[in-house]
């Protein structure tokens, strides 16, 4: 882990989770996103910004890619997985 | 971020240098030539973001998913990777469609599942498409299962014993 760099729990919405479905996600893949989630919830500056700005929910959203997916997600107390790209 | 023009040349001279204050401090630079701006240099997330950014704003049903999402996780229906893994094995276990035919037909939700998947594997959206409602779709599968199962390459004794156990629950449930 890197100096500075502080653990946050990664939380999905369900929103995320029916995207994965949708993509079909198979098993190795969603073996992928486990491990690149503890990655992502140690450094949550992995991913890139994505320049939307959501100010109905004051959150700014950033992306992380995972093999074929995009993970789209925001920092806060959780980095927290929005929907799945 | 900031923005600033840079003739050609000293970019050229001072390349690593920008390309670090791009990637690191977000600085952009427009490339300068004796006609006017020629590119930009901006560091690599940067770029990323744009492109990521433009593809969703191309995408409706991508930009509503964020809003519900977000919506979702403001709410505290945020569910951690145990809980997601736990609920997408049981989603794959027995989805919704081979759940509904398992109960209408009273057919082991298993067969019903190996069934649809060598059905939508072979016979694509278009067929999909007309066996839409549940009940209509274990009917024809009743009818015509032998002639799938020698379509879709599903070995004959396999299908003939499938065919044989539909039929004596659809016999059972009838009577």
């Amino acid at each position: 882990m890197k100096a500075g760099d502080r653990k946050r729990r990664v939380k999905f919405s369900p929103k995320a989770l029916e995207n994965l479905d949708e993509l079909k996600a198979t098993v190795s893949e969603l073996k992928q996103i486990g491990r690149e989630q503890v990655r992502l919830g140690r450094d949550a500056s992995l991913g890139y910004p994505v320049p939307l700005d959501y100010e109905l929910f004051g959150k700014r959203l950033f992306r992380y890619d995972v093999g074929r997916f995009g993970l789209i997600y925001t920092i806060g107390k959780y980095v927290e997985i929005v929907s799945v790209v | 971020m900031s923005e600033q023009e840079a003739p050609i040349t000293e970019a050229g001279r001072k390349l690593p240098d920008l390309s670090k204050a791009a990637q690191n401090r977000k600085h952009r630079y427009i490339i300068m030539d004796e006609r006017g701006p020629e590119s930009v240099l901006l560091g690599y997330k940067d770029y990323r973001g744009l492109v990521a950014a433009t593809n969703l704003m191309q995408s409706p049903k991508a930009l509503r998913d964020i809003e519900i999402g977000l919506e979702q996780l403001r709410t505290g229906e945020g569910l951690s990777w145990s809980e997601v893994e736990k609920r997408l094995r049981k989603h794959r276990a027995h989805p919704p469609l081979a759940t509904e035919i398992a109960k209408e037909s009273g057919i082991d939700a298993k067969i019903v599942l190996k069934l649809l998947d060598v059905l939508l594997k072979k016979i694509g959206p278009v067929s999909y498409e007309h066996y839409r409602s549940a009940v209509n779709l274990t009917k024809s599968q009743l009818q015509s299962l032998p002639e799938v199962a020698k379509r879709t390459s599903v070995p004959q004794r396999k299908s003939r014993r499938l065919h044989r156990s539909k039929s004596r629950e659809v016999v059972n449930s009838g009577s």
